[in-house]
C-alpha cells in the first residue's frame, strides 16, 4: 500500500472518531494562566490531561532560570553535542542528574522519546534480546526496532512471565536487557520492580541487564523523586535508569543514569544521541531549577499525592470503573470508544479537559479517559471536575444517578491509601505509598 | 502445509479470539482476514508461548502473514 492509499485509509478511520466531536490532536490552548487553567475555543478549561504533575511550568524559579539563560547563552545550541560541541550547562546538569540518582553517569537527550531511543537502540545488538513488558511505550518499541537485537515480550508487569522466558533464554549467547517502566502512562498503574530485580538476580548472569524507565514515576516516587525504583528500594540494583524533563520538570529533554564501566563510550555509539540538536539553554536551566526544587519543596510530592487520592477515590466513590491502583493517573474507564470520544467532548464542553486513549493504543483494548494530577490543582478544582465528570456521566449512562455527593478531600467517606499502604479513612494523612525503606538520599 | 497438532492447537487457540460465527483456518491472513487487530495478535502470541513453552520473537513475525506461516515459525522454535 503506498503512502496515498495508507493516508486515505486512516484518514477514514479517524474520520469515524471525528463525526463524534473535536480532533484531539487539533485542540489549541490559548492564554495559560497557570499549570492549571488555559483557554479552550474562547473558555475557561481546567487542565486535567496533562504530565504537568509537581505544576512547575509556572514556578517563578524556573521562569527566572530559563529567562535568564535564554539572555546569557541563546534561544538554542543549533547542533549535536559530538558534531557542534557541549555547553558547560549540559555537563553540569548531567553531573546533577548523576548526583541525584546515586550513579556514576549521565546523559542527556534532546527528549525523553530519544532518551529510549538512544539507550535501547545501542544497548542490543545482533545475538542480544531486549526483553520488555507488553504494555511498554511507544519509544521503547521504536528504540527496539532500530536495534538489532532480538525482542522478547512478556506478560505486563508479571515477574513470572518475564522469569519463563529467561529460563528459555538460558545459556544462550549475548545480553538479555530487561525493559520495564516504573508508572505506566495509560492505566496508571506500578511495576513491583523489587520483584523484577529478584527475577534478574535470580538469573545470576551478569549478562542481564535492567532498565527502568521513570519518566512519569520521577519527583513522584521514592524518599526524593527519584521513582518507583526507589520507591521499592532498589534503585541502586536498576543497571540503567531513563527519565525526561518533560513531566514533573516541566520542561523538555531526557536523560538515562548508570554505573556501567565506559557510560560515556555511549555517546559515540548511539544515533538519537549524535545526529540530533543538544538540549536548549532554557530547557537545561529549567530541569536544573526543578530538580532543586523536587529537594527543597518536597510537599509538593505530598501535595500531588492527596489530590491523586482524592480524584481516585472521588471518581470510584461516584461509580466510576478506575485503573487498578491509585496514582497520580487516573484513567475512567469506560463501555466502548464511542461513549469515551462522547464523554471527553462532553467534558469539554464543561470546562474539563482529560486526555481519551481509545484501542489499539491501550493495554487490554480498553477504551478510556485518562485524568492527570497535578499538584497545582486545588481541591476547589478537584472538586468542581468530578461534579462535571458525575453530572456528565449520569447523562450518558455511564454512571446511576444516585443521591451522592461529591467527596471532598478530608471526607470521612473518602478511602485513601497511607504510608503503610493500608486502605483507611481519608481523615488520616493521605500519602503516596510506601516507600520500602530506602537508603538515604544524597544531597 | 497439512495439518498436525501444532496448527490445530494454534487454530483452536484463534479461534478463541474470532467472532463468533467465523473460523480460521491455515490459510487465513492473520490481520487481513480476522477481525483481529495487531494488539489482539501480540495478545494470542503471548498464549502461543505459554501453550508451547517457547519465546517468538517479534522480529521473526515480519514475514508471518498466515496461520500456516505462524505455525511454520513455532515449530521450528
Amino acid at each position: 500500500m503506498g503512502i496515498k492509499d495508507r493516508l486515505a485509509t486512516a484518514e477514514s478511520i479517524f474520520l469515524q472518531l471525528k463525526s463524534l466531536g473535536r480532533d484531539p490532536s487539533a485542540l489549541q490552548f490559548d492564554n495559560m494562566k497557570s499549570p492549571t487553567e488555559v483557554t479552550l475555543e474562547g473558555r475557561p478549561v481546567t487542565l486535567f490531561g496533562t504530565n504537568n504533575y509537581l505544576g512547575l511550568t509556572f514556578d517563578e524559579g524556573c521562569l527566572n532560570a530559563a529567562a535568564e539563560a535564554v539572555r546569557a547563552q541563546g534561544t538554542g545550541t543549533t547542533g549535536s553535542r559530538i558534531a557542534n560541541g557541549s555547553y558547560s550547562s549540559h555537563s553540569a546538569l548531567e553531573r546533577e542528574i548523576a548526583s541525584f540518582y546515586d550513579k556514576r553517569y549521565s546523559m542527556l537527550f534532546s527528549t525523553g522519546y530519544t532518551a529510549n531511543l538512544g539507550m535501547i537502540s545501542v544497548l542490543g545488538e545482533k545475538d542480544d534480546y531486549l526483553v520488555i513488558d507488553t504494555d511498554s511505550h511507544a519509544s521503547i518499541y521504536d528504540g527496539c526496532k532500530m536495534s538489532s537485537a532480538e525482542v522478547v515480550r512478556f506478560r505486563h508487569n508479571s515477574p513470572e512471565s518475564l522469569a519463563k522466558r529467561l529460563k528459555r533464554l538460558e545459556g544462550t549467547a549475548g545480553d538479555k536487557i530487561i525493559i520495564i517502566e516504573g508508572l505506566y502512562s495509560m492505566l496508571g498503574d506500578t511495576a513491583p520492580i523489587d520483584e523484577f530485580v529478584a527475577v534478574k538476580k535470580e538469573a545470576a548472569d551478569d549478562n542481564v541487564y535492567l532498565l527502568v524507565d521513570e519518566a512519569h514515576s520521577l519527583g513522584v516516587f521514592g524518599a526524593t523523586g527519584r521513582g518507583k525504583a526507589q520507591a521499592d528500594s532498589v534503585d541502586q540494583d536498576v543497571d540503567f535508569i531513563v527519565g525526561t524533563f518533560s513531566k514533573s520538570a516541566g520542561t523538555t529533554g531526557g536523560f538515562c543514569v548508570s554505573n556501567l564501566e565506559n557510560f560515556n563510550t555511549l555517546r559515540f555509539l548511539s544515533r538519537p544521541y549524535m545526529f540530533t540538536a543538544s538540549m536548549t539553554p532554557s530547557a537545561i536551566a529549567t530541569a536544573h531549577v526543578a530538580f532543586e526544587i523536587m529537594a527543597s519543596r518536597p510537599h509538593l510530592k505530598q501535595t500531588l499525592w492527596k489530590n491523586s487520592n482524592h480524584l481516585y477515590h472521588g471518581a470510584k466513590a461516584l461509580g466510576f470503573r478506575v485503573g487498578p491502583e491509585v496514582s497520580p493517573i487516573v484513567a475512567v474507564i469506560l463501555p466502548d470508544p464511542a461513549t469515551a470520544v462522547i464523554y471527553w467532548n462532553r467534558l469539554i464542553d464543561e470546562g474539563i479537559y482529560t486526555n481519551i486513549a481509545v484501542p489499539p493504543v491501550t493495554p487490554g483494548n480498553l477504551s478510556l479517559l485518562r485524568v492527570s494530577i497535578s499538584a497545582a490543582h486545588s481541591e476547589e478544582q478537584i472538586v468542581h471536575a468530578l461534579n462535571v465528570m458525575e453530572s456528565v456521566g449520569v447523562e450518558l449512562g455511564i454512571i446511576e444517578k444516585t443521591t451522592r455527593v461529591v467527596p471532598l478531600a478530608n471526607s470521612p467517606e473518602l478511602r485513601v491509601v497511607t504510608a503503610d499502604g493500608v486502605r483507611s479513612k481519608a481523615d488520616k494523612k493521605p500519602a503516596e505509598p510506601q516507600s520500602k525503606g530506602n537508603a538515604a538520599p544524597k544531597a | 502445509m497439512s495439518e498436525n497438532a501444532t496448527s490445530k492447537r494454534v487454530l483452536e487457540l484463534l479461534n478463541a479470539h474470532m467472532e463468533a460465527g467465523s473460523r480460521a483456518n491455515l490459510d487465513t491472513k492473520l490481520l487481513a482476514d480476522t477481525t483481529m487487530d495487531s494488539v489482539k495478535v501480540m495478545n494470542l502470541l503471548l498464549e502461543l508461548e505459554e501453550e508451547f513453552d517457547i519465546t517468538i520473537p517479534l522480529n521473526n513475525l515480519a514475514e508471518a502473514e498466515t496461520v500456516g506461516d505462524l505455525v511454520e515459525e513455532i515449530e521450528k522454535l
